[in-house]
């Protein structure tokens, strides 16, 4: 066992140490932004369905519906209010209507942010009140 | 090892010691048959060109290959030559070494020497050891060989010069090792040791630090690559997941935009499964199963695959322009043809379709 043995074995050691390190703690890091996105992604599909099944139910009555408009369609301002007040949404979503262009109903935007995930985790889908039954309810109605 | 004294007839104690590993020889018959056949190929050469044997061993040791001045090699065919005191090629009769009668007992597998004949045979050893000239030389030479326990030597004497006296003192020495033969009359003698295999290299002094170093090193890595590895897993299905809700959106999107669509005219076609819809036709005016075919939603491309009504529901396949399929289960008004409710998306299996439609 000389000196000359001693130093390369040493070198050799704590380059693997340091590369097995950094790869360590990448590898930390990456499962602790999966985690969280696992979380983030868990909140939005609780969002959804439960905005799913908020509309299916008769809670949704004709208030939603936009009644000055010939179509059948969802009043959004009404309709934000009434998920805001009756679907607490996580502290990281946050949720946005918007009128589909063609006319067919209005989009749900659902958002995560968080300060980990850089790119904001998004789902959006098209909501109608005629795939509720909500609109045989209006006609039935007027 | 075995001690061996030389009272009077020196001869005597070697055939003795011959005899006793002649044994040891017939079990070493695989290994030099081929040479045999060589040798005996060359019997008796009525005469020789080339180079005398004598002379090649001291061009070998000009080279520091061998070792040289060879008269006597022990256990090896050359060493019979001298051993019936006669050099069959040179017609030179030694005046000392006159074999006993038994000699002829273990002279098997000899044949003399040709010429050019012994680096042939020399590249069969496996390590030269050292090289001694004279006999005296040989002593102290042979007494190394046996301190590093060497398993067998080869010993090659050059008969080429025979003369008297040295011949006691170097068979003094060599015949302590019972693998050795000695006779005849030498000037020098060459010694070659062939090491065992497992003998030749002393054992590793070096430490172990290094080997330590080097596993641990490994074990680390190899370590570190595999929950690397995990981590690429656990961020690949993340990846899988959001394509598939994405996926789902996108179709659960299309089932509204379908519903939409079957609302006013396209109310009727709800009762009629939609391979039915060209005849359906004349039963619902001003109906366009087109609308319910295709269509557009957040600027993806859906088609209807399939509508089916069942009493009270009614399945529906959609298919998006990437080739997702969905399976839906609508509520429908018993009243009137209309939807009341779409179940949540059944995935199906991705099919290649709709790009040339």
């Amino acid at each position: 066992m000389s000196l000359l043995e001693v130093l390369v074995s040493s070198v050799v050691l704590a380059g693997s140490s340091s590369a097995a390190l950094g790869v360590w703690n990448q590898a930390a890091t990456e499962v602790q932004r999966a985690m969280q996105l696992d979380a983030l992604a868990l909140q939005l599909e609780t969002a959804r369905i439960a905005t799913d099944r908020w509309l299916q139910s008769d809670e949704a009555s004709s208030a939603v519906i936009d009644s000055s408009s010939p179509d059948c369609r969802f009043n959004p301002e009404a309709l934000e209010a009434a998920v805001a007040e009756r679907l607490p949404l996580g502290s990281d979503v946050s949720s946005r209507w918007s009128v589909d262009p063609q006319g067919l109903g209005h989009w749900l935007e659902l958002s995560a942010t968080s300060q980990h995930v850089m790119p904001p985790f998004k789902r959006r889908l098209l909501l109608s009140p005629a795939a509720y039954g909500l609109c045989k309810q209006e006609e039935v109605s007027s | 090892m075995q001690q061996i004294k030389f009272p009077l007839r020196q001869r005597q104690c070697l055939v003795l010691e011959a005899h006793s590993t002649a044994e040891h020889i017939d079990a070493q018959v695989s290994e030099r048959e081929r040479l045999a056949l060589l040798f005996r190929f060359f019997h008796v050469p009525a005469s020789q060109s080339g180079t005398y044997p004598g002379v090649e061993f001291l061009e070998l040791k000009r080279f520091g290959e061998v070792v040289v001045c060879p008269q006597i090699q022990g256990l090896h065919l050359f060493v019979q030559i001298v051993m019936g005191g006669q050099h069959q090629h040179r017609c030179l009769v030694t005046a000392a070494a006159q074999p006993p009668a038994d000699f002829n007992a273990i002279k098997v597998r000899q044949c003399p020497i040709q010429n050019e004949e012994i680096k042939p045979a020399l590249t069969q050893v496996l390590e030269c050891f050292g090289a001694v000239d004279r006999a005296d030389a040989l002593r102290l030479f042979t007494r190394e060989l046996i301190q590093q326990k060497l398993q067998q030597f080869w010993i090659v004497i050059n008969d080429e010069q025979p003369g008297a006296g040295l011949l006691q003192q170097g068979a003094g020495t060599i015949c302590r090792n019972p693998t050795l033969m000695v006779g005849g009359m030498f000037e020098t003698v060459a010694l070659i040791p062939v090491v065992s295999w497992f003998g030749r290299r002393p054992p590793s002094q070096s430490g172990f630090v290094m080997p330590l170093a080097i596993t641990a090193s490994a074990v680390l890595l190899l370590g570190s690559a595999s929950i690397h590895t995990l981590s690429l897993q656990k961020r690949l299905r993340l990846h899988a997941s959001g394509q598939r809700e994405q996926s789902a959106d996108q179709l659960r999107s299309a089932a509204q935009a379908f519903v939409v669509a079957s609302r006013g005219p396209q109310a009727c076609l709800l009762q009629w499964p939609s391979h039915d819809w060209p005849a359906a036709v004349h039963d619902c005016k001003a109906s366009d199963p087109s609308q319910l075919s295709r269509g557009v939603v957040g600027e993806k491309l859906w088609s209807l695959l399939d509508w089916t009504p069942h009493g009270e529901n009614g399945a529906l396949r959609l298919q998006l322009a990437d080739g997702r399929t969905g399976r839906f289960r609508l509520a429908l008004d018993p009243l009137a043809p209309a939807v009341l409710g779409i179940s949540d998306v059944g995935l199906q299996a991705r099919v290649p379709q709709l790009k040339g439609e």
